[in-house]
């Protein structure tokens, strides 16, 4: 009798975790949530940005799988008002396996304010590239504001050699008749990274006279720094519940870190 | 030595084994195996091994991975007709990618410094499952939950209970040669 009743504890354990999914491999680029082309529907849902003559912007990066700090941000965030957008820079995941994709979305999607993500390298390895095409949309992408051009550029040269366009960064930034902010991963004067002709297509996009203001993730620490009139804005990573509120006002950015700390730049005319 | 020559040898280790004990074949879908796998298992008393190849998905090629099971049974049960009851198994496994262009073992050269990445090819993972012998004595069921090494690291440093994306469950049917 007894080992009946322990036999029965058993199966009655099992059955209760019986709610696992039928997953084929971490190695695949199936998901189990349903979540696609995320990045081109937030952008319908954007308004006016612009409207009450600022623009605010929260900014996050380098996840990897710090979900709780995740978790804390974006309730910060969800707390902060007349948020415009929200930007991800990067290095959502570690390894880029399908859970990680899946774990990362479990938090992305409770935001509250419109939300787009670029890809980081953590992201392009594996099978990150399809996965990233599939929950998110094409990983280099613009869209537009009463004043500004919102550029998101795969950085990402080593990983994903195929998505990774300079020509088109330098594009998307002559073309444009407005303004232009540019959220990257890895930043664009990375020695380790770029060199040559590529780095020089670099500099000439910051140089350009329409880019204000140019944000990246990948190094895990906040960095400012001036390059003729252009802001280089590093942002902080994740983890310690850190990440950035812009607010731009004209040429005015008012930098706000987690701490409440905040800067102030002026940016081109 | 290749993926291919690793997965031979560790073939020929298993058929070196006695052959009094019992023979499985299996086939399985999900649990982190493969969308479908097939393999043998080697089966000696409270102790089984299994190898299995999986295939799955990515970028719309298929591609395929090794995996290794050991499991034990602490409890034998004889139920109708002196069928066999494996009513839970406790066991470790493995799994190994062959899409040697997408997974590495090695962070590839190219990247900035050495060691840039983790290893992407090996995962690891703990698995619970219960298994019944069918009545014509040739057949039998199994059920798995596996839970994966990067799940159980992720749970411990974020104090989440959540579960749900690092856990697979699996089916499998099993010949008794």
């Amino acid at each position: 009798m007894m080992a009946l009743q322990r036999y029965s504890l058993v199966v009655l354990l099992l059955s209760s975790l019986s709610c696992a999914p039928f997953r084929d491999s971490p190695y695949s680029d199936e998901l189990l949530r349903k979540e696609r082309s995320l990045n081109t529907l937030q952008n319908s849902r954007l308004g006016d940005v612009e409207a009450d003559g600022v623009l605010r912007i929260a900014v996050m990066t380098d996840t990897h799988q710090n979900y709780k700090d995740m978790d804390e941000v974006v309730y910060r965030i969800n707390r902060t008002a007349d948020v415009d957008f929200v930007a991800h820079l990067g290095d959502l995941t570690n390894s880029s396996y399908n859970f990680e994709y899946d774990q990362f979305l479990d938090s992305w999607v409770t935001l509250d304010a419109p939300h787009f993500v670029t890809i980081g390298n953590h992201d392009a390895v594996g099978a990150g590239t399809s996965l990233f095409k599939k929950v998110f949309g094409p990983s280099n992408f613009y869209f537009e504001s009463a004043t500004k051009r919102f550029i998101f550029f795969n950085s990402a040269n080593l990983e994903d050699r195929e998505g990774f366009s300079p020509d088109w960064l330098l594009e998307a930034v002559q073309s444009s008749t407005k303004s232009v902010i540019i959220f990257t991963h890895i930043p664009l004067q990375d020695e380790e990274r770029f060199a040559g002709a590529t780095a020089q297509t670099f500099e000439d996009v910051i140089d350009d006279p329409k880019t204000l203001l140019v944000l990246n993730g990948h190094n895990h620490s906040y960095l400012l720094k001036d390059q003729n009139g252009t802001a280089l804005l590093q942002a902080p990573r994740v983890q310690g519940a850190q990440w950035l509120l812009l607010e731009i006002s004209g040429t005015q950015l008012n930098i706000i870190q987690h701490n409440g700390d905040s800067t102030w730049v002026t940016l081109k005319n | 030595m290749g993926y291919a020559q690793k997965l031979i040898a560790l073939i020929m280790v298993l058929l070196s084994l006695p052959c009094s004990a019992e023979w499985l074949g299996a086939a399985s879908v999900a649990g982190f195996f493969g969308k479908y796998s097939l393999g043998v298992a080697y089966v000696g008393g409270h102790h089984e091994t299994e190898l299995s190849l999986g295939a799955y998905s990515n970028a719309s090629r298929t591609e395929l991975q090794s995996n290794l099971a050991y499991r034990y049974s602490p409890w034998i049960v004889p139920v109708l007709n002196n069928k066999i009851w494996h009513p839970i198994q406790v066991g470790l496994f493995g799994l190994f990618s062959w899409d040697e262009k997408t997974y590495f073992t090695d962070s590839p050269s190219y990247y900035p410094t050495p060691g840039y990445y983790d290893q992407t090819a090996l995962r690891l993972g703990v698995e619970f499952g219960t298994s019944l012998l069918l009545p014509n004595n040739q057949w039998s069921v199994a059920y798995f939950i596996r839970v994966l090494d990067s799940g159980l690291i992720a749970i411990y440093n974020n104090d989440r209970k959540d579960l749900q994306y690092y856990i697979s469950s699996s089916l499998s049917l099993r010949y008794h040669f």
